[in-house]
């Protein structure tokens, strides 16, 4: 039986799809060699052509953190791929603990070392030339030390954040998400997404939805512009809001070929 | 996910959006309460009992990062429900038929704990009806780890409330653009009480701006006055009152309270009402207040409703309480002093 699953962890890299740039948030990894980075995006790196290393640089400071995604195979049609990440939140949190403006945790509260990890499935299938990735998963958290004071006073209660820490404080929460993207024509391409968060056990809110729509500029494999808006409908303890106007998104993004494996060729849509 | 955070402020700083929601427009209608078990609410019998109290948002004398020495910025459940519970027993105590609240938080506030004060303070108090005008919103400040506030001012009532407008006082010009996007935005509530066998009685609610820098606090009282004035000039029966953040112009000291000159905080800023002498003049010279200033000259110890800190004696008069008509008699509930930084005014509106 082991045996057999070895064979079969062998084989995926010959089935799984790489070699094209800018694969993020979806079932498609870097080629090996590749590394890609933003302004505000993480920092990937292609390890195999089956295994992609991620993390923010800046944020690993005060919040050490990393993603591996593996790439299962494309069965059927379907990529498939899995994402494993580790976060440690607690210096950051820390830092944001403090007197006057800046000040998102009481300076009173002594953030507690938190471990938080996210595991998610993703499955991405091409329909023509666009490629629709669904996404689902959640996220474990434990708290190595105690909270100091009531739980709520270390909590963060805005879009964005509230349903992404929410498994700091009740160890777990779950997440889904369908995204589709595909080219407009010439460099330009666009991304849609939404996203669904459910947070039981916590006070005051246990449900989030987001949605994305970015345009995209992508000369060639070796830069990416994306702009567009980040919409939110969250449960917050003091009530539902839905954020309007947008969040604007804007982000950069560069890619280079570290290794030997050749990228995708320059401009034009993918697949 | 990336977020484009400059150009996120940069919008936030334009003006353009109120991702917040700490915005409000210059006349809105304020939020109705309504007892859990409401009480018998017979026509008054020769007077009216008014009260006004700044509660602290239930904070009673801890001491909180704005303070001298303070630490603290949120409160525990237990704190709220203890603090609140002892205001409201407070007020049932006294029995006021309208009551006055400045700072009061509601179920969206993290200082509260998430917890309705107006609502508890309502159903404590043995009181029918109440409105609610938040001056301090914000889905989440940044600051201080204050995070989501609703805090404001609120009218109580043993009698039904048939209008409430929450009326915008000007804004404070001592910060920059951000700083006041997520700043205190004070207000008026006005509401209309429909007194049985009277008529309606208006009542003006404000909580003028602490510091006078810059004149905001000046324009408050102004506008207050002009808001009095006008329902006067109407004709109409009226009390206003709050905390005006203003002494009376024969107060003995005006700066260097004892509590303020021993504090060493940094952050602390001491009161200083010296130059505010006539602040107050407008509304001594067009209503009756409860105290006059020759009587509050005479012997002021009775009359304080303030002090930063509970170890000093109470010391000076911020608390007051106007009519278009005639108070019988008014008293400051000193003991009350451990259950909010202001204690309580209490005056008797003679009614026909």
């Amino acid at each position: 039986m082991t045996a057999r699953i070895l064979a079969l962890l062998l084989a995926v890299p010959l089935l799984a799809r790489a070699g094209e740039p800018f694969p993020d948030d979806t079932a498609r990894v870097l080629p090996a060699g590749r590394l890609e980075t933003g302004v505000f995006s993480p920092l990937r790196y292609g390890l195999t052509d089956r295994l992609e290393l991620s993390g923010h640089p800046v944020l690993f400071l005060v919040a050490p953190n990393a993603e591996l995604k593996v790439a299962w195979g494309e069965p059927g049609g379907v990529a498939l791929a899995t994402v494993h990440g580790l976060l440690y939140p607690t210096p950051m949190m820390r830092l944001l603990s403090r007197e006057g403006t800046g000040g998102i945790v009481p300076a009173d509260v002594r953030y507690p070392h938190i471990l938080a990890t996210s595991q998610h499935l993703l499955a991405s299938v091409g329909l023509e030339r666009h490629l629709l990735t669904a996404r689902a998963g959640g996220r474990l958290a434990t708290n190595l030390t105690s909270f100091d004071g009531p739980r709520f006073w270390s909590q963060v209660e805005w879009h964005f954040v509230w349903p992404r820490m929410a498994a700091w404080f009740t160890g777990w929460s779950l997440d889904a998400g369908l995204a589709a993207d595909g080219p407009l024509g010439g460099p330009f391409r666009y991304r849609l997404a939404v996203d669904a968060f459910a947070m039981p056990g916590l006070r005051g809110g246990r449900q989030a939805w987001e949605g994305t729509a970015l345009a995209e500029w992508r000369p060639s494999s070796r830069f990416r512009l994306r702009a567009g808006a980040w919409f939110s409908w969250a449960e917050l303890p003091y009530g539902s809001r839905f954020l309007w106007p947008p969040f604007p998104c804007l982000d950069a993004t560069w890619g280079w070929e570290l290794g030997s494996a050749p990228a995708a060729a320059d401009g034009g849509p993918l697949r | 996910m990336r977020i484009g955070t400059a150009a996120a402020l940069a919008a936030l700083a334009l003006g353009g959006c109120d991702w917040f929601h700490t915005r409000f427009r210059s006349i809105e209608e304020a939020e109705r309460y309504r007892a859990s078990a409401p009480s018998p609410a017979p026509a008054p019998a020769g007077s009216i009992r008014v009260m006004t109290w700044n509660v602290k948002y239930g904070g009673a004398r801890l001491r909180f990062f704005f303070e001298c020495g303070g630490t603290r910025t949120l409160l525990t459940e237990d704190e709220v429900r203890g603090n609140v519970a002892a205001v409201a027993e407070r007020i049932r105590a006294w029995g006021p038929d309208i009551v006055l609240l400045q700072e009061v938080d509601t179920r969206r506030s993290k200082r509260a704990a998430y917890l309705d004060e107006v609502q508890m303070i309502l159903d404590g108090a043995g009181l029918n009806w109440g409105a609610y005008a938040a001056d301090w919103r914000a889905d989440f400040v940044p600051s201080d780890g204050i995070g989501p506030v609703d805090s404001g001012n609120a009218v109580l009532s043993r009698w039904p409330i048939a209008e409430a407008r929450r009326i915008a006082l000007a804004l404070s010009d001592r910060q920059d653009v951000l700083e006041r996007y997520f700043y205190i935005k004070h207000n008026a509530l006005e509401v209309r009480v429909e007194v049985p066998g009277l008529g309606d009685l208006w009542v003006v609610n404000v909580h003028a701006e602490s510091f006078a820098e810059m004149g905001t606090k000046q324009r408050h009282l102004d506008q207050f006055t002009a808001i009095l004035a006008g329902h006067a000039a109407q004709g109409h029966r009226l009390v206003g009152g709050g905390d005006l953040n203003a002494i009376p112009p024969t107060s003995p000291v005006c700066a260097s309270f004892p509590e303020d000159a021993a504090c060493g905080d940094a952050r602390f800023t001491p009161d200083d009402y010296c130059g505010e002498g006539t602040w107050l003049d407008g509304l001594y010279a067009r209503f009756t207040p409860d105290v006059t200033p020759a009587a509050f000259g005479a012997d002021p110890g009775p009359w304080y409703t303030f002090v930063g800190d509970e170890r000093f004696p109470l010391n000076r008069k911020l608390d007051h309480l106007f009519t278009s008509g005639t108070w019988l008699g008014a008293a400051v509930l000193q003991d009350a002093i451990l259950l909010s930084d202001h204690v309580p005014l209490v005056a008797e509106l003679q009614i026909p």
